[in-house]
């Protein structure tokens, strides 16, 4: 059984009908792992969550959650799904225990359990502090303490590093890899790409409220990623391009270097045809791999500067 | 369900903007049993015993009279004086009495002062209800217990009681605190004369009377806010119908139909004090109307988005 499962779902907001959020989107999540759920920002992502999690009603389509239909029947399994949707929203004026109290109550949890969440997310100092007054991390921590609470075997996380710092973001990529683990699936939305590629064992991404890939990370890079090389040059990038180019290289030129779609086993072609016109190369390697090349690729956005260098 | 309700319920007693709400009408109570205790003077003993013997003349003239209009006692045609029921009569001879010692404090006369009360509290439960869910669409936090409770209509009804309940039962309590400020006024410089058995469970009821109409009307606020998403559309709506009921009054055909005529009907039942609707009917029109409200703020619930 897949722990979610998205068939054909189409999302438009009023006002904006001509252009859906999510348009005939499909996919599924297997039970027990990390799925990244990729996609710049506008691409539809928080929609497919709030679909899934049956805060908004599709258009048309249908997803199913833990075997159920969503939201429908979703309250025959809310007990065992734990989530975290953007920025998480408590009511600002009540501490963060009480705000998890509120929560837990129906549902029975023990103020232990509660406790020991928050020493979890690292947050049992300030459980006293009105929400209000939390910084951005520690709304993600309070957020994720929320989704961990019910001791969910799926846990659907939209933007779960939003605001923390590089130390808070390492803690949560380890923190979810130990939950996937533990055999939970793990639903994990994000745009940071190296958090992806670090955790999750398959994704899905999607552009325009379409999705355009989907598999593990090693099948993404292996099918859809174009070989490339870097070549960097004393002086005249145009110049080199123009060399390239007169004997059919593919190239694009970017502000300190080349990029020449050709596999590595062309690079000897390349240095020399550089070579006869007096252009001196002065590195030239391999374009590395990675989900945000794939991304870049699909998606044809600009990774966000936070997700570190290329 | 009990669960649930039991979180709302410390959801709303949590609050602090109520919780600073609720001293500040407790701290009112007192204030104004000051007021009345200074408003009065004290009267030296010999008047008293006057004013006591005065009392019991009224009484007895009281008593032949509502006897009279228990036993359907009319005025000659020619007076051209509708029959008086029994509550009329009670109203004539409690006004009577209450010119003949009027410089004392009759505690009796509380039940008059908590019919007045009426309006204003129920206009109050209005404004408590709608922040109680406004504040919650406000914050986002209906987004966050959403993904614990889908059952959207659920929630809502868990919500709407807690809150309705809360509402009647602050209500009842301040006037429960106002009737126990006003003790020492009656004690010292007033009488407890007309206060027996049947006094104080016509006081008890009109007192959940008040507090019904409050919570029914704090039930609308509700519904209307969840309606609107915000706690300023309710209020606003509030001052607005205020407004349109004060002109809408003076046209018969509509008067059946408004809320303040009816939350009359419900709080100055026993006064008789000219409601035109009975208790039963106004009771049945308010709660009609704040259901209506409930329903259609959990319809629309169910099939919105919810961010």
């Amino acid at each position: 059984m897949n722990a979610i499962e998205v068939h054909e779902l189409t999302k438009r907001y009023r006002g904006t009908e001509t252009k859906p959020a999510v348009d005939q989107l499909s996919f599924s999540v297997p039970e027990k792992g990390v799925f990244g759920f990729l996609g710049p920002n506008g691409s539809g992502k928080t929609t497919t969550i709030r679909c899934i999690l049956g805060l908004c009603r599709p258009n048309s389509g249908d997803c199913k959650v833990l075997g159920v239909n969503s939201p429908k029947e979703l309250s025959q399994v809310v007990g065992q799904i734990g989530s975290m949707v953007e920025a998480p929203r408590f009511t600002p004026g009540f501490s963060g225990m009480l705000n998890l109290e509120l929560l837990a109550a129906p549902h029975r949890i023990p103020r232990r359990k509660i406790l020991e969440t928050l020493e979890l997310v690292g947050l049992s100092e300030s459980a006293g502090r009105s929400f209000g007054h939390y910084s951005l991390g520690m709304k993600q921590r309070l957020g994720l303490a929320a989704a961990l609470l019910k001791n969910p075997s799926l846990l659907v996380l939209d933007e779960p590093a939003n605001g923390l710092d590089p130390a808070g973001m390492h803690e949560i990529r380890q923190l979810i890899r130990k939950l996937a683990d533990e055999d939970r699936t793990v639903f994990l939305s994000s745009h940071l790409l190296r958090e992806v590629q670090e955790v999750c064992d398959r994704v899905a991404i999607i552009s325009g409220g379409h999705l355009v890939a989907t598999g593990t990370v090693n099948e993404l890079m292996r099918t859809i990623f174009t070989p490339a090389l870097v070549v960097k040059v004393g002086a005249g990038l145009k110049k080199a391009a123009a060399v390239l180019e007169q004997v059919r290289f593919q190239v694009d030129i970017r502000s300190d270097s080349l990029r020449v779609i050709t596999p590595v086993t062309e690079a000897g072609r390349v240095s020399k045809a550089l070579a006869d016109a007096q252009i001196y190369v002065t590195e030239l390697r391999e374009e590395e791999a990675s989900l945000e090349r794939i991304f870049l690729q699909l998606t044809q956005e600009p990774v966000d500067s936070d997700d570190g260098p290329s | 369900m009990m669960g649930l309700l039991k979180a709302e319920v410390r959801r709303f007693e949590s609050r602090r903007a109520l919780r600073g709400l609720g001293i500040s009408l407790l701290a009112l109570c007192f204030l104004y049993g000051a007021y009345a205790y200074l408003q009065h003077p004290r009267l030296p003993k010999s008047v008293e015993v006057k004013r006591n013997e005065l009392l019991a003349q009224v009484d007895a003239g009281k008593a032949a009279s509502i006897g009279r209009c228990q036993r359907g006692f009319r005025q000659p045609p020619e007076f051209d004086i509708p029959p008086q029921t029994k509550d009329e009569c009670e109203r004539e001879w409690s006004e009577y009495l209450a010119s003949t010692d009027k410089d004392r404090f009759h505690f009796s006369e509380i039940r008059k002062l908590f019919v007045s009360l009426g309006l204003p509290l129920a206009f109050l439960g209005w404004f408590i209800g709608a922040t109680f869910i406004g504040a919650d669409w406000h914050s986002g936090s209906l987004a966050t217990t959403l993904t614990w409770e889908p059952r959207r209509f659920r929630l809502l009804l868990a919500k709407a009681i807690a809150c309705a309940g809360m509402i009647f039962t602050i209500v009842y309590v301040l006037l429960t605190l106002l009737l126990v400020a006003l003790l020492p006024v009656a004690n010292f410089k007033g009488t407890f004369h007309g206060v027996d058995a049947d006094w104080w469970t016509a006081t008890a009821l009109t007192a959940g009377r008040v507090a019904l109409v409050s919570g029914m009307f704090g039930l609308i606020g509700f519904s209307i806010a969840a309606l609107a998403r915000n706690t300023a559309a309710a209020v606003g709506l509030a001052f607005g119908y205020f407004l349109i009921d004060g002109f809408a009054r003076s046209t018969e055909r509509l008067d059946p139909w408004l809320l303040v005529e009816n939350l009359e009907g419900v709080v100055s039942s026993s006064l008789g004090l000219g409601a035109a609707y009975s208790t039963l009917q106004a009771t049945g029109l308010l709660i009609v109307y704040s259901a209506t409200a409930f329903v259609m703020a959990g319809i629309l619930l169910i099939y919105r988005d919810v961010a």
